[in-house]
């Protein structure tokens, strides 16, 4: 029963991960139609900056920020790049492109061996539940999770922008058409995306490893996100937890087959809705 | 009349040099043609999804990979003969190619990319976790080469370089007859527009479906090549990085075209043997040329001559460059 239960806030808390870093993953490929190949990538760019800056000044608050801040300057340079070639297409090879050269400068810079963040002892402490003991950074990237799709949800539904980003996601074309600057629109959201999926490298790098070849295994965990949950939809992205109790439960019980286990989920889901769970048909 | 530069003797020319390549090249040279030739397979199965039928697709090297994993698990663990163990290996990939077909013909462009790269992860991943049959991270090593007709070892260099000619040049002629055929038509009319072939009475799903098909066999007779010069099989074979290398061979030669797809996986595979021996750096380099690629020439090489072509012939063979796929 405790066994159960650890295996399934587990898999929720991965879960939550991936929701932070899909989310803006997600908003990306809705609204613009690329594929940013570079997500993974900076999400390991946000966990090595925070490491640096944390190993310098001891604080990992202000470690994460500065991770967050640094991945949310290289969306906006990689936008600029992105900006200089037409085509849905050619746009996310130039992302695969630029998540090549990104990886490479990760290994040389902090080397090839696993890395992990000292979160503060605060968010350490285990929380207890009646009979239940969880850590508490867990629990803590748990609710982070909830209070940032809580704070997407209000932006992307009660804001003027997220009026704008919801109408792109619809029509790019008719929301240009209406005087709206898409571009800015544009680089604002792959700015959010970057600085998500940043403070995402930050938060799982505190209590997941991370290296060389993180970036292709987070990458893949929010294209199967994504392509279950539905493109460009903010719910589909909270499928990240479903994603992550699969995962949890497959790689107790059939550690061999984890892997053929959330691969039958995506095949058996897309058999029966294409679009995802929580996408339109387009 | 124009001066036009004669197939024919180009032809004649390119198979003159390729033939005689184990004369005048040293080993090392011979070994990465051979590298290039068993690449430009897998690149002419990505040109026929992504130039004539319009499907950018990430899983060729999961189809590549496939192969050698069948011919590593058959040969290596269970000593099976080369006689059955080819024939299977190319079946598996085609095989992997149907199942990864069924899930991604649903989707188009973008979604269709990202969909295979999907599929391909996850075959790395089960490459990497079902470590009972796959040896996990490190993959199958000493996998045995064939000896044809009890004189020539493919694990010798020169008769290896003349196996991968004859394959690719074999491949070359299929796809050429395939795409001239009926067939070949209807591909490029799943490129061009998929609903009026649709609204023509012709079942573009399962046009794309035998596409990929197509192309998974070719890669897994390149896989079969591939573990031969290897003798190695690992889950790495399947990346993301040995799928940019086929994408950036097509890129490099121009979508459009199978001679493209040869020429550009030789400039790849040089270009990244030269940089690798000059700086433990080199993906940055080749990121970086792969980059530029996709930024200032987005035809290709030889993507700028298709302009030129005949007018009949450019009625179907309208140049899809990078840039013309992404409608």
């Amino acid at each position: 029963m405790n066994n159960t239960f650890l295996l399934i806030m587990n898999g929720l808390t991965y879960g939550a991960l991936l929701f932070i870093v899909s989310s803006g993953f997600t908003l990306i490929f809705g609204l613009m139609r690329i594929v940013n190949m570079s997500h993974g990538v900076f999400y390991i760019l946000g966990a090595y900056v925070s490491y640096t800056v944390q190993s310098k000044t001891g604080n990992w608050v202000v470690g994460t920020l500065a991770g967050t801040a640094a991945v949310g300057l290289m969306a906006l340079i990689v936008y600029q790049l992105i900006n200089r070639v037409n085509g849905d297409l050619p746009r996310t090879l130039l992302t695969v492109g630029i998540a090549m050269i990104l990886a490479d400068f990760c290994l040389w810079a902090w080397g090839g061996l696993p890395l992990t963040l000292q979160a503060p002892a605060q968010l350490r402490r285990p929380v207890i539940l009646g009979s239940f003991i969880y850590p508490g950074f867990r629990s803590f990237v748990l609710v982070t999770a909830v209070v940032i799709g809580l704070a997407l949800w209000v932006l992307l539904h009660h804001t003027k922008f997220g009026a704008i980003v919801r109408a792109g996601v619809d029509n790019r074309w008719m929301v240009a058409a209406l005087g709206i600057n898409i571009e800015r629109i544009f680089a604002l959201t792959f700015l959010l995306g970057g600085l998500l999926a940043g403070f995402g490298g930050a938060i799982g790098g505190s209590y997941l490893a991370f290296g060389p070849g993180t970036d292709f295994i987070i990458l893949t965990y929010a294209l199967v996100v994504v392509i279950l949950g539905g493109m460009g939809s903010l719910a589909g992205s909270a499928v990240g937890a479903v994603v992550g109790l699969v995962d949890s439960f497959g790689r107790t019980y059939f550690s061999e087959l984890a892997i053929f286990l959330l691969s039958g989920t995506l095949i058996l889901v897309l058999a029966f809705r294409p679009q995802g769970l929580f996408g339109r048909p387009g | 009349m124009r001066k036009e530069f004669s197939p024919l003797v180009a032809g004649l020319v390119v198979a003159l040099i390729a033939m005689t390549v184990p004369v005048w090249l040293g080993g090392y040279y011979v070994q990465l043609a051979t590298r290039s030739l068993i690449i430009s397979m897998v690149t002419m199965s990505f040109v026929l999804l992504a130039g004539y039928s319009g499907m950018v697709s990430l899983a060729q090297m999961a189809f590549f990979a496939m192969a050698g994993y069948v011919i590593g698990v058959g040969v290596k663990t269970h000593q099976s003969s080369f006689a059955v163990a080819i024939p299977l290996a190319v079946f598996g990939a085609t095989l992997l190619s149907a199942l990864f077909a069924t899930v991604a013909i649903r989707a188009q462009g973008n979604y269709f990319l990202m969909m295979t790269l999907a599929l391909a992860q996850l075959f790395e991943g089960v490459a990497m976790q079902w470590a009972s049959v796959t040896n996990g991270y490190n993959g199958i090593a000493g996998i045995p080469r064939p000896v044809l007709f009890g004189r020539w070892s493919l694990q010798d260099t020169t008769p290896l370089y003349y196996a991968g000619l004859v394959c690719t040049a074999g491949c070359f002629a299929l796809l050429r007859h395939l795409l001239g055929s009926p067939l070949g038509l209807c591909f490029r009319g799943v490129r061009e527009n998929p609903r009026r072939l649709a609204a023509l009475g012709f079942n573009v799903q399962m046009y794309r479906f035998i596409a990929i098909v197509v192309s998974g066999a070719v890669a897994g007779v390149a896989g079969v090549l591939g573990v031969f010069q290897s003798g190695v099989i690992a889950p790495h074979t399947a990346n993301l990085q040995s799928a940019v290398m086929v994408v950036m061979a097509a890129l490099v030669g121009g979508v459009s075209r199978l001679e493209g797809a040869i020429l550009g996986s030789f400039v790849t595979v040089f270009l990244i043997a030269v940089t690798s021996s000059l700086t433990p750096r080199y993906w940055m380099i080749v990121g970086a040329i792969f980059t530029a690629v996709v930024i200032f020439l987005p035809n290709g090489l030889l993507g700028k001559r298709l302009r030129r072509k005949r007018r009949d012939e450019r009625l179907v063979d309208r140049p899809a460059s990078a840039d013309g796929l992404a409608k």
